[in-house]
């Protein structure tokens, strides 16, 4: 998979004060017009960004799924409250988040959240990089609210105020979280013998 | 940053603007008495002109009927035999005497409109001329058992009138139920008929095409029994 | 193990997580817009106006918008008065590869024919019409053959055992089935 700047959707902190680009701009302003299409169009561009906020605040394919078609129709539905001033990735992502957390919510009154689905087929993991698989297990395993954090920090590469922008918290907590993240991380590795001294 | 993403915008606006220019219809609206003067070339029976001269000239000035789409229609009508387009103009001179809407212009479902998408698909003269009568029948029982309800007016109009938002229901009200009559192949007693009409009017209510108020007024009172008058009442004109 | 490699580790590992549940991505757009499609509008675009006015948003950003868009208009105006009143754009657009000619003929021009461009030769023609809010009946000509059923139709007629594409235009969008 490339990562979200490769399909042209770049949403890191050097990038953050380019205007929206016009292609992007008129394809919103299709989508305020009611053309499906062209909302169509921002769906296939943002979708797997969309994805990861989601996978990462419910730890769950299907349920991630779920939520970023949600989270695209809520979008749709209330797209004349966002400010074009703004970043639409990061108005997007607060969205996402938003619906998610409510998903989460509402399972949390229903039942257990379902455990990760990450493991798959035994035979395949042995195949891949066992570390990469330790790291995938670990962050599973963080906190959920330090989850988001890392997520929309080392896989969306966005900077800390939009991470607090799209998580609705003070830069502070964000840089907070994040560091305590991999701290955890850090030490479940040193633990599995993954990783075995401290820093070099 | 905003004033450069307001540019942006606007620049898309007035794109949108002056792409108008590539329409093949971006030309000016045809004047009255441009349609008027084709309609006195087209060689029909010269008291049968003035007549549909009269109804097109308070349509013009109503808004129940557009000189855009009535000059292209009248020009349509002179490539099918002439009995044929006679059978079709008198179809539409009866509504407008009538008082009903027969050309939303480029937006809608209206009986011109109605005309030119049957020609478009290749009909005969005779089978739209036949289509174009019970759209007729629909826009008569609509206004009589809308009006039975206390829906809209019991009285009839007349060409000259100002336009109510109450045309455009009847219209629209009218069209949504022939849509589901002749081309979903629904029967008047169909329960369904209910929804897809309300929901109909709810959607165009939502476009502004009409007023929110009328529209949920309208919706809250019909039944599928008063469709089903409605659509029983289109073919039987004895009844209306 | 150094910090930075950690980083590089959980980068890796995030991607590998995120880019295996992607397959059920598949086909989302189609699903969303069916699903918009099929809902209720949450507000009318009255509504939204008023409520973007309510933003704080700087007068004179306003006002000059206001200003350059009034401009636009009557340059518009001008340039081409037209039956159809300014609206923005909307895209019809049909997979036609091999096509000699294709064109849109609905109701908004009064069922002439429209013609579709295919500029890069890929097969895909499309053509951006301004329009004001309405419903709209509509059916693409390949070749000269009648094409009804548009993909992006929200509702479809069958006129004489042709089918008619329909769209709604413009506005806020309300249940069919209310």
């Amino acid at each position: 998979m490339g990562t979200p700047a490769a399909k042209g959707v770049y949403i890191g902190g050097g990038e953050r004060r380019r205007p929206l680009p016009a292609e992007e701009l008129e394809l919103i302003q299709r989508s305020l017009n009611g053309d499906l299409e062209a909302w169509g169009e921002i769906v296939g561009r943002y979708k797997e960004a969309v994805f990861a906020v989601t996978l990462s605040i419910l730890r769950n394919y299907a349920d991630a799924e779920d939520a970023t078609q949600d989270a695209f129709i809520r979008a749709f539905q209330n797209l004349r409250q966002y400010d074009l001033s703004r970043k639409f990735s990061t108005w997007l992502f607060t969205v996402a988040a938003n619906v998610a957390k409510n998903t989460l919510r509402k399972r949390r009154r229903e039942k257990e959240p379902p455990l990760p689905e990450m493991d798959g087929d035994p035979a395949e993991e042995v195949q891949s990089d066992f570390r990469i698989e330790a790291v995938r297990r670990a962050v599973a395993e963080l906190p959920e609210n330090y989850r988001a954090p890392v997520v929309l920090y080392y896989w969306h590469g966005l900077p800390l105020e939009e991470i607090g922008e799209v998580l609705g918290l003070p830069v502070g907590t964000v840089k907070t979280r994040l560091h305590r993240a991999r701290a955890l991380i850090r030490a479940r590795l040193m633990e599995q013998g993954v990783i075995r001294d401290a820093l070099g | 940053m905003r004033i450069a993403l307001l540019s942006l915008l606007l620049g898309l606006w007035a794109g949108a603007a002056l792409g108008e220019a590539l329409l093949p219809l971006a030309s000016p609206a045809p004047s009255p008495s441009d349609v008027l003067n084709f309609l006195l070339g087209m060689g029909l029976p010269p008291e049968f002109t003035a007549a549909l001269s009269a109804a097109l000239a308070a349509g013009f000035q109503t808004g129940r009927a557009t000189t855009t789409v009535t000059l292209l229609l009248l020009q349509d009508l002179t490539k099918i035999p002439k009995e044929q387009g006679e059978g079709i103009l008198e179809v539409l001179r009866y509504a407008l005497s009538q008082g009903f809407i027969v050309d939303t212009g480029l937006a809608g479902s209206s009986m011109m409109n109605e005309v030119r998408k049957l020609l478009a698909l290749g009909r005969s003269g005779e089978e739209i001329s036949r289509v174009l009568s019970l759209r007729l029948g629909f826009l008569l029982a609509t206004r009589a058992v809308l009006a039975r309800y206390g829906l809209v007016p019991g009285t009839t109009a007349g060409p000259d009138a100002p336009l109510a938002p109450t045309d455009r229901l009847i219209l629209e009200l009218a069209w949504a139920v022939g849509d589901f009559i002749l081309w979903e192949g629904g029967s008047p007693a169909d329960p369904g008929i209910l929804g897809y009409v309300q929901g109909r009017l709810c959607r165009l209510a939502a476009l502004g095409l009409i007023p929110s108020e009328l529209s949920e007024r309208a919706t809250a009172a019909l039944t599928p029994e008063i469709l089903a008058e409605i659509a029983r009442l289109a073919f039987q004109p004895e009844r209306r | 193990m150094r910090w930075d490699e950690v980083d590089e580790l959980l980068r890796a590992a995030l991607a590998k997580e995120v880019e295996e549940g992607t397959r059920g991505l598949a086909g989302l757009e189609e699903r969303v817009i069916r699903e918009l499609a099929r809902r209720p509008a949450r507000r009318s675009f009255w509504e939204g106006l008023k409520e973007f006015l309510r933003r704080p948003t700087p007068r004179w950003a306003l006002a000059g918008a206001l200003a350059a868009l009034l401009l636009g208009f009557a340059l518009g105006r001008l340039t081409a008065p037209s039956p159809i009143p300014q609206w923005s754009p909307n895209l019809f657009v049909i997979a036609a590869p091999g096509a000699k000619s294709v064109a849109v003929v609905g109701d908004f021009s009064a069922w002439q024919p429209i013609p579709l461009s295919d500029p890069d030769g890929d097969g895909i023609w499309t053509a951006s019409i301004p329009l004001p809010p309405g419903r709209y009946e509509y059916a693409f000509l390949v070749d000269g053959k009648w094409v009804g059923q548009d993909p992006l139709a929200e509702e479809y007629l069958r006129t004489f055992g042709e089918y008619v594409s329909v769209r709604y235009i413009g506005g806020g969008r309300a249940d069919r089935s209310s």
